[in-house]
């Protein structure tokens, strides 16, 4: 890795934060992230692969209501950076190092947004004067605060990560690469899980048993499984719609159904 | 009286304007995100254009409207336009005395707002087109990616000053048919959602079993029992037990994935789960 990928890296991590906070252009998209690393790796190929794999982890993961996650991101930069053009060292290197970091980064995301805080009161200070002017130059300052506190996390570990990831492969016993890699296999369920908590789970639970079986048992592509998810709500927001006529004109079931033959 | 029906039928605001707000939405929301007062501060930037215009010749009403749209906010960033699209109407047709209102509207809409936006575009869209972004890009094949790429641009660009403009057009009156077709939307939407988090259930949890054996005696767990009868059985099993723990015992996801890893560290030492 050379001083120049080092630093484009680090400013990636950071204006992936303040995207994150603003447009939304990578937000919940690990895999843009991961191509964007990889370019400036030189292999936009093996970034796609690692920024799939760190949003396989991410998919139900969001920000509700400003709860503090895992960044996937920023481990998709390091990622990238420490597999040396390898696809194979892709398991181990986000085992070893992928997975703490992306942990760790929960714990800074809480300390940013109190940080905030701060900046929060110099906005309220200046609100009664009416100077957008004023609020615009305050409000700036969360930029800082957010890119930094991925930044800082990225760049010690671009500059630290190499070695480190030569020592870890050594010291560590085979169970606990084992283990770590059994745990990302299992990632992905809790971000599912967090969809569902946000879902109308109740009563709906053979949609995702038909979705499950679907892929388990007959190995249909996302895609399949999409088209047949859609065909099942199209065809309830016809029933719906059906019976919220019926309640408008006053006809009964059965008089329907005599029509209908 | 007169004059402000006047007002009332001339919309101050063309589509260009209220493209520019958006933006402004879509840029500042965040950037000073606090537990305090959250999109406090990027609520004001994007409505303070329009508190200048509409009090130009009142610097004390004008300042009386920063102060009150300074005051907490969160919501969905999406429906969140629909919400200041409203306030926009609400503060030209009535003024000052409209502020009380637009800030009742705000605090009303956020909760339910929110709770639907993150269902319909995090929950739905994002799990639909990511997940057909990952099973390609594993692959190592960018054209999921780039469907996704699409949407994504689609939502700022086009998706998000459309609500601000139907939240400007229809004012007051959008809440109540706003929300019985969103109502429809977020059941429909979450019917495909569903089916496709179930699918990925299968495909992305990866979960293998491994042998046990004592006195001479194997058994294959996987290739023995869960293969005959359903191969991802694991997959769904761990998803189980997510669910079942997550939010309880004040299990909130973080210190979740922590009980994973150590979980998952113990089964690998006894070979119980394997790669």
């Amino acid at each position: 890795m050379t001083t120049m990928q080092i630093i484009l890296l680090t400013i990636l991590s950071g204006l992936i934060m303040i995207d994150f906070m603003s447009v939304h252009l990578t937000v919940h998209n690990t895999m843009i992230t991961g191509v964007i690393a990889g370019v400036i790796m030189n292999d936009p190929q093996l970034g796609l692969i690692v920024g799939a794999t760190m949003q396989s982890y991410a998919l139900g993961l969001n920000y509700f209501g400003g709860a503090s996650i895992p960044n996937y991101q920023v481990a998709a930069i390091i990622v990238v950076a420490l597999c040396k053009g390898d696809v194979s060292r892709i398991a181990e290197v986000t085992a070893l190092v992928g997975i703490p970091v992306a942990t760790l980064t929960v714990q800074l995301d809480v300390v940013g947004r109190i940080i905030n805080s701060f900046w929060q009161h110099q906005v309220d200070a200046v609100v009664p004067s009416g100077d957008l002017k004023k609020i615009m130059i305050r409000n700036a300052g969360g930029l800082l605060t957010w890119s930094l506190t991925r930044a800082i996390p990225v760049f010690i570990c671009l500059v630290v990560g190499p070695s480190l990831v030569e020592t870890l492969n050594e010291m560590m016993p085979a169970w606990v690469l084992n283990g770590l890699t059994i745990a990302s296999g299992i990632f992905p369920a809790i971000g599912f899980t967090i969809l569902l908590k946000y879902m109308p789970l109740k009563g709906n639970i053979q949609y995702l048993i038909i979705g499950f079986v679907l892929a388990a048992c007959f190995n249909a592509s996302t895609i399949a499984v999409a088209l047949v998810g859609l065909s099942i709500a199209l065809f309830v927001y016809q029933m719906d719609k059906n019976n919220q006529a019926k309640l408008v004109t006053g006809i009964s079931i059965e008089e329907e159904g005599n029509y209908d033959e | 009286m007169m004059n402000k029906q006047k007002t009332n039928l001339t919309k101050k605001f063309t589509n260009k304007e209220l493209y520019r707000i958006t933006w402004r939405w879509s840029t500042f929301l965040a950037t000073i995100w606090n537990y305090e007062k959250m999109e406090a501060a990027g609520y004001l930037i994007t409505m303070a254009p329009v508190l200048d215009k509409l009090y130009k010749d009142d610097e004390q009403a004008r300042l009386h409207a920063y102060e009150v749209e300074s005051q907490f906010f969160n919501c969905e960033t999406n429906l969140a336009a629909i919400i200041f699209g409203m306030d926009i109407a609400i503060q030209e047709e009535f003024g000052e005395d409209g502020l009380e209102m637009a800030q009742a509207v705000k605090t009303s809409l956020m909760g339910p707002f929110s709770g639907i936006g993150d269902t319909l575009f995090s929950s739905v869209f994002d799990v639909i087109f990511g997940s057909i972004a990952v099973s390609t890009g594993l692959q190592g094949n960018f054209i999921g990616l780039l469907l996704w790429f699409a949407w994504i641009v689609f939502v700022p660009f086009v998706l998000r000053p459309w609500f601000c403009r139907l939240g400007y057009r229809e004012g007051t009156k959008l809440t109540e048919s706003l929300n019985q077709s969103l109502a429809e939307l977020t059941k429909c939407g979450s019917i495909l959602g569903l089916t496709v988090i179930g699918a990925m259930i299968a495909t992305m949890v990866s979960v293998k079993f491994g042998t046990i054996s004592f006195d001479g005696f194997e058994f294959n767990v996987q290739a023995q029992l869960f293969d005959a009868i359903l191969p991802n059985i694991g997959s769904a099993i761990v998803a189980f037990l997510c669910y079942q723990f997550l939010d309880k015992f004040g299990m909130k996801s973080a210190r979740l994935i922590y009980i994973v890893i150590a979980i998952s560290l113990v089964l690998s030492y006894f070979g119980i789960l394997t790669v």
